[in-house]
């Protein structure tokens, strides 16, 4: 009994012995944890640069309890290091870090627009590899300077790579994005037959709410950025331009790979193309002209959207059939005609199509001037006739068939409701 | 000394554990060979070439529900050469279990403990092993009837969080490239029956030794119903490409998903799920190791042993390979299908040739159903 007692007391001590860790342990105190990580590439000096976004544990605790930046410095601190690899410039951080660099809470890494024509596969492998990454991370590309894009501001969240953050996770599906992160990307990039393409980020500078702000969105001022802000094409006005600018990030647009290199750019609306087919949209609206020709707009909302892609080779020759079904409502008339009518209804639901269409073939047409399958036809097409993509030459896809690949795109639109009124408040209208 | 007894149930969940642990965490049929998408139909390739092995394993053992498989070599064979068929099994089991400890190790210091030295995660897994082996079989089958609920639970949860983020898709096309690759890639798997010789060993201890074949039959099914699942999903989350590149596959599609903004990092269920099947794997190597070579060398007790093969087995494990590189040599189709098939079929061919000439000759091989000898020693 007394041995047994012995042992079990023996037994205790060497679990809480080896339970707190010996080799590997780690305490929050002693991390420091970064939030986003931009990367780019220096073709000249042929090196990658990285900045990371560090949380300053005091300045963020501090301010989030109290429900916005309080404190008087920034939330983050930011390093910018460079080496021949991206893992090398990785190591050259610690010069400048009292804490263990921690990647393992990072969601956002920003890749500059030099690096992606370089090709992906420079960091790719660096991003899967280790163990501190995951492949659920947010990659997004920027056209704008990546170091100066992380100096920028937040408007909603408290820091810009939280704001980030929750732009890609809230907004899901609301957006004039392509939705992919790391997984998705790679998913697509190792498929034959399919091309990958990432978000866009970029900088749109504004006047700060408060003068509080300025000041902590300072550092942002010095060092002129290389690219100018193309971003006003949503609502297309200018702001004044005046000493405190700070800039904010924006997530708008496309960017569309070939294999793992940057081909360019597709705006918000091609992008709608993309996400039709892909079926990830909701909630989008599209701009009609009048059924009946009178001045004024109508707009119909998108509330469910589902997709199919057809194949079939006839003579040897592929031909692809895109199916989109989608539903929606009417959400907004600015023409006095009277829209209950079965013909109008049918007219507005074919203007609908004819602008998905358009949206579509947008699409289509860049990317086979860019020689990128991004809607994945050929995989679809691997799947479904693996014996005629057997036979194909490597790269035949891509260059010869895709760009003349005969596609059809028929478009199902359905207007279901018609809002909370029936008929817009004006007075033309009984006229 | 009495005999220890399990019951059939507690045998067919460490069939399941013993199959289901390595196959489950590595994903042979996706990372050997070419099957791809395919891997599901490997799965089921795999499943009726262990059905065969265990029909080959146990259906002998079957024959003589008092004897482990080393008393029933020497009854078959005379002393000498049934001592030596049956080190070759017994070696089998210091190999597998070595090599088992040491893929566990491998991911537990790739994904999570970078700093801890190797011969500390394989030393406490197998000193917990040994603890559980010295107190018998009857301890490890009432810990398996603990865990294996649990297992279960752990598994579904994970399948059940992989669905958000699974495209069926990727499937697709299904078996295009005809049956060759599917073939090519089952065979490791199928190599993994070695890993079921443990249970000519265990058959005496059952309370219905008799229907043995039946257990360990359904063993193999749930093991291969959990694998091809896990093929399936993995699949349909990673795509084949990225699966095949993977080392640990099904782990790692665990890593890519989100279920949503709360429940992340799902993985450490199959971690959990992984260290308790290899704690009841390994216990039962150790078990049946002692046990068999107590019988070969006319030991009293199978207990004093315990201890001196386990530091053989940590040192066997840890130097077995210096590096990733050699150690995943080691499971390549044709050095481990090769080898585990070899580990099964050099011993069995013998036994049951001798099995089947003393039956042709007239002298009755099998244990008389009344025949009082104890499957102690």
């Amino acid at each position: 009994m007394k041995t047994r007692l012995l042992f079990l007391c023996l037994l205790t001590a060497y679990t809480l012995l080896f339970t707190g860790g010996c080799w590997d342990q780690g305490e929050l105190e002693e991390l420091a944890l970064v939030q986003a990580i931009g990367i780019d590439y220096l073709p000249q000096e042929k090196k990658f640069e990285v900045t990371t976004s560090i949380i300053r544990p005091g300045e963020l605790g501090a301010g989030g309890m109290e429900g916005g930046i309080e404190g008087d410095a920034e939330p983050m601190r930011l390093i910018t290091t460079r080496g021949k690899t991206l893992s090398g410039a990785m190591e050259q951080q610690n010069a400048f870090l009292s804490r263990r660099a921690y990647y393992a809470h990072n969601d956002v890494v920003i890749v500059g627009e030099k690096l992606a024509s370089q090709g992906m596969h420079l960091i790719l492998d660096r991003l899967t590899r280790e163990r501190d990454t995951r492949l659920t991370l947010n990659v997004f590309v920027t056209g704008d300077n990546v170091k100066e894009f992380l100096r920028g501001g937040s408007r909603l969240e408290i820091s810009l790579p939280q704001e980030i953050r929750q732009m890609k996770l809230r907004t899901n599906q609301r957006s004039l994005r392509g939705e992919a992160n790391l997984l998705d990307f790679i998913r697509n990039l190792l498929q034959s037959g399919q091309d990958p393409y990432l978000p866009v980020v970029e900088m749109r500078e504004e006047t700060p709410t408060s003068p509080r702000e300025a000041e902590i969105g300072e550092t942002g001022k010095d060092g002129k950025r290389e690219n100018e802000v193309n971003g006003e094409n949503i609502n297309g006005e200018k702001e004044e331009s005046t000493e405190n600018k700070v800039g904010y990030p924006k997530m708008y647009g496309t960017a569309v790979f070939r294999e793992d290199r940057l081909a360019g750019f597709l705006d918000g609306y091609e992008t709608k193309g993309l996400l039709y087919v892909e079926e990830s949209l909701i909630d989008s609206r599209e701009t009609i002209n009048d059924p009946e020709g009178k001045p004024g707009e109508i707009v119909l909302i998108t509330i469910d959207n589902s997709s199919r892609i057809l194949t079939e080779v006839v003579n040897g020759k592929p031909r692809i059939t895109v199916k989109i079904e989608e539903e929606g409502d009417i959400c907004c008339q600015t023409s006095a005609t009277n829209l209950f009518t079965p013909e109008n209804f049918r007219r507005m639901e074919q203007s609908k199509e004819e602008v998905i269409k358009g949206y579509v073939k947008d699409v289509l047409e860049k990317t086979r001037k860019w020689e990128t399958d991004i809607f994945g036809f050929g995989n679809k097409i691997k799947q479904n006739h693996p014996g005629y993509w057997e036979d194909l030459e490597k790269g035949e896809w891509r260059e010869e068939i895709y760009p003349k690949l005969e596609v059809e795109i028929q478009v199902e639109s359905n207007i279901r409701r018609t809002g909370l009124i029936e008929r817009p408040p004006f007075y033309e209208y009984y006229q | 000394m009495r005999v220890e007894k399990i019951a059939n149930r507690q045998f067919l969940y460490i069939t399941v554990i013993m199959l289901a642990t390595v196959v489950f965490s590595t994903l042979p049929v996706l990372t050997t060979g070419n099957a791809r998408q395919d891997a599901w139909a490997s799965g089921l390739l795999a499943f009726a070439g262990v059905a065969l092995f265990v029909n080959v394993i146990v259906g002998l053992g079957v024959h003589f529900p008092r004897c482990s498989v080393v008393q029933v070599s020497r009854k078959l064979l005379g002393n000498a050469a049934g001592g030596l068929v049956s080190l070759i099994i017994l070696w089998s089991f210091l190999h597998l279990a070595s090599l088992e400890v040491r893929i566990y190790a491998e991911m537990i210091i790739g994904g999570f403990l970078t700093e801890t030295p190797l011969v500390f995660v394989v030393g406490a897994m197998i000193m917990v092993a040994v603890a559980a082996a010295y107190a018998g079989i009857e301890v490890i089958g009432r810990l398996v009837d603990l865990f294996f609920p649990l297992l279960i639970a752990m598994f579904l949860v994970s399948f059940f969080s992989l669905l958000f983020e699974a495209k069926f898709i990727n499937l697709q096309p299904v078996l295009a490239r005809g049956l060759g690759p599917v073939l090519e890639s089952s065979y490791n798997t199928i190599a993994y029956s070695s890993y079921l010789m443990v249970l000519g060993i265990l058959i005496p201890h059952l309370t219905r030794p008799r229907k043995a074949t039946a257990s360990a039959f359904w063993g193999a099914a749930v093991a291969a119903f959990i694998l091809v699942i896990t093929a399936v999903l993995t699949v349909a989350v990673l795509g084949p490409e990225e699966g095949f590149r993977s080392v640990f596959p099904f782990f790692r599609s665990l890593r890519a998903i989100r279920v949503t903004e709360f429940l992340e990092r799902t993985e450490l269920l199959v971690i959990f799920a992984w260290g308790f099947s290899l704690f009841v794997a390994l216990s039962t190597f150790i078990y049946c190791g002692g046990r068999g070579v107590a019988q070969l060398f006319n030991l009293k007790d199978y207990r004093p042993i315990l201890l001196p093969m386990g530091v053989i087995w940590v040192a066997l494990s840890v130097h077995s390979s210096p590096d990733m590189f050699e150690f995943r040599g080691l499971y390549l189709s044709y050095v481990f299908g090769a080898y585990g098939l070899f580990l099964v079929l050099f011993p069995y061919v013998f036994l049951w040739g001798g099995y089947l000439f003393r039956k042709m000759t007239g002298q009755n091989p099998e244990e008389e159903r009344g025949e009082e000898k104890s499957a102690e020693r």
